[in-house]
């Protein structure tokens, strides 16, 4: 009996709903469709974005190399101080003959032949048999004359072509470039900020809960609040201009709205509210926050209750959320420092991988907090690309001091809510302290 | 010679907007049905059916001949449902219901009922109840199947069904009551 009746309940919904059909509202395929463009420019910006990254790494490689490698004329390659070495090399057999000055930067092999300045000046000494002591002597005074000995790390004489046996005579030497270890200590103010794609509230939902939304925020955007954000990092110095650097950095990122609405979307009061935040997206209340919700109502200033359908009040409130969002990051970084002194300057280039460590929202006004929690729905990792521009001043030879602008761009949206397409960027301005091994 | 739907699944292959709007105005009113089922109300359908034509967009050069188009959209439908009542957290068990008394037997009250009631019954259920009720009894999937789908025992899948039923049953057999009567006052009126 039992078994027959089960069959009845079964054979009665099966009947009447397997087939059964309802009226479609207009607006669902304006919002398949449209979110079917956005997914096709997504992807494509999405290829876009990382040709964009590709490119800037592959130019900054370039530029770098070109400039390393680039064969720079002696007198401006001297004017620019960037020469390592001269070498003096006779181009005959002869002892009167020419000598041909090459000079060794410190990336690359510059040769200059015999008309140039400074051959004629090494050449004013026809005889060429001197000792080397006196060669030393001589070429120095010359190299110091013609101010060589200024931009130069090592200046030598090679006389393999003029005497017998291969001599080549050191003149003057500077200290080599030294690969070293650098440990960076950063603090910095963040201001988190945001670009959403596409400019506009929400999609994809209902027509009145379209309209409730864009009613109830206007101009009522989510405004970035001053966080912070510290760390260390390790740099290895392979070059003496490039450096990679690896770190783990805190950073948490805050953003607050001034108005919140609070939804009601069925008959059920405690399980049907929740709060809307045109940037992150839902801060979910449960059930057992429906005092609290309670509470809100007191406190806050009701700014206006709005019915859109039979399902749907929307309550908006002049009450300040919060969210925070605490990440830690791991920055892999290419610098380029283009000055080398003392005060150095440098850009850089790279991306972090984040971690959501701990998020928070807050509902509250001047006075008291009336609500905290989570908000719903936020990516747990996310990588960035960075890039920024420092300058650094040496304290001494092991310290120094440095500010770094860094701007960072997330690759995800925040929120894994497919209503809500932020792609946050954040602009962190470092203070470092950085100790040279 | 291709049928009309072939070639709106040809043009949904290659991406045309023409073609995919055609597909959605022929079958979303059953997907739509679909939704409001395994669903609480017509925002979260609209959640569902917006997400599982998407899918369906994005899959369809997957489909293979293999079965009814109509019958592979339905399990995109019904697996976007579940994703979605999986991604709210709303998958618990409910309490226990109470024992029916009432045998459930009369031919009258299921002619009398119309689909809409129903409708609301199976969306009044708590969420696994409604879950395994419309993948059972409606769909057609076996309690395997189900147990597998909502990672849930055998036993469990069987016994969510056997209170899905009574609750049902008990619902339905109200609303005939309820009915019956206003005839009856309307009768003596």
């Amino acid at each position: 009996m039992q078994d027959d009746s089960k069959h009845k309940i079964d054979k009665l919904f099966c009947e009447k709903l397997q087939n059964f059909e309802v009226e479609v509202p207009n607006f669902a395929w304006e919002g398949i469709e449209s979110d079917l463009v956005e997914k096709r420019r997504k992807k494509y910006g999405f290829i876009l974005r990382w040709f964009a990254v590709a490119a800037t790494w592959f130019l900054m490689f370039g530029l770098g190399y070109w400039f390393s490698q680039k064969n720079i004329p002696l007198e401006v390659a001297r004017n620019t101080k960037n020469l390592t070495s001269i070498e003096l090399a006779s181009l005959g057999k002869k002892k009167n003959s020419q000598i041909s000055v090459s000079a060794q930067s410190q990336y690359s092999q510059i040769s200059e032949k015999t008309d140039s300045t400074e051959s004629q000046h090494f050449s004013e000494n026809k005889n060429l048999t001197f000792s080397q002591d006196s060669a030393r002597q001589h070429f120095t005074e010359i190299a110091k004359r013609d101010s060589i000995i200024d931009f130069c790390k090592e200046i030598s004489v090679d006389f393999s072509n003029t005497l017998s046996d291969s001599v080549k005579i050191k003149l003057f030497e500077k200290d080599n470039f030294t690969k070293k270890w650098r440990i960076n200590a950063q603090a910095a103010p963040v201001f988190a900020l945001n670009i959403r794609f596409p400019v506009q509230t929400e999609k994809n939902i209902s027509k009145e809960m379209q309209q409730a939304i864009t009613q109830v925020y206007p101009n009522n955007e989510a405004k970035p609040v001053a966080a912070f954000s510290y760390g260390l990092n390790v740099a290895y110095q392979f070059h003496s201009h490039w450096s990679f650097s690896a770190g783990i950095i805190y950073a948490k990122k805050s953003q607050e709205v001034e108005r919140i609405a609070i939804t009601k979307t069925s008959s059920s009061f405690e399980n049907s509210y929740f709060t809307y935040n045109p940037s992150i997206g839902r801060v979910n209340f449960d059930a057992k926050n429906s005092e609290k919700i309670e509470d809100i109502r007191q406190h806050g200033t009701v700014y206006s209750k709005e019915i859109y359908a039979a399902n749907l009040t929307v309550y908006r409130f002049d009450i300040n959320l919060t969210q925070n969002f605490h990440y830690l990051e791991m920055p892999l970084m290419i610098r380029y420092n283009f000055l080398n002194h003392r005060v150095n300057g440098f850009v850089a280039a790279g991306a972090s991988l984040q971690t959501l460590i701990k998020n928070s929202a807050f509902i509250h006004n001047s006075k008291s907090e009336f609500w905290s929690g989570e908000t719903k729905n936020i990516n747990l990792l996310n990588l960035s690309g960075n890039l920024s521009v420092g300058i650094e001043y040496s304290l001494t030879k092991h310290w120094a001091l440095g500010i770094e602008p860094t701007l960072k761009y997330s690759f995800l949206p925040l929120s894994i809510d497919r209503k809500v397409y932020d792609y946050p960027f954040s602009l962190t301005i470092f203070s470092n302290l950085t100790y040279t091994l | 010679m291709e049928t009309t739907l072939e070639k709106i699944i040809k043009g949904c292959i290659q991406g045309k907007s023409e073609a995919q709007s055609k597909l959605f105005k022929l079958l979303s009113p059953k997907m739509y049905g679909i939704c409001l089922r395994y669903t609480k109300n017509t925002v979260e359908a609209e959640d569902v059916l917006h997400d599982g034509f998407i899918k369906i967009f994005q899959n369809v050069k997957n489909f293979k001949n293999e079965g009814s188009f109509e019958g592979w959209m339905r399990r995109i439908m019904v697996n976007t449902a579940l994703e979605s009542c999986r991604h709210d957290n709303i998958m618990y068990l409910a309490s226990d219901v109470k024992e029916m008394k009432e045998d459930f037997s009369c031919d009258d009250i299921t002619s009398n009922i119309d689909a809409a009631d129903l409708m609301k019954f199976i969306q009044e259920l708590s969420p696994q109840y409604q879950m395994v009720f419309n993948l059972y009894a409606i769909d057609g999937y076996s309690h395997d199947e189900i147990a597998e789908m909502l990672n849930i025992s055998v036993s469990t899948s069987k016994s969510n069904l056997s209170r899905a039923r009574k609750v049902l049953q008990e619902k339905v057999i109200a609303h005939f009551y309820s009915s019956e009567k206003i005839k009856q006052l309307n009768y003596a009126g």
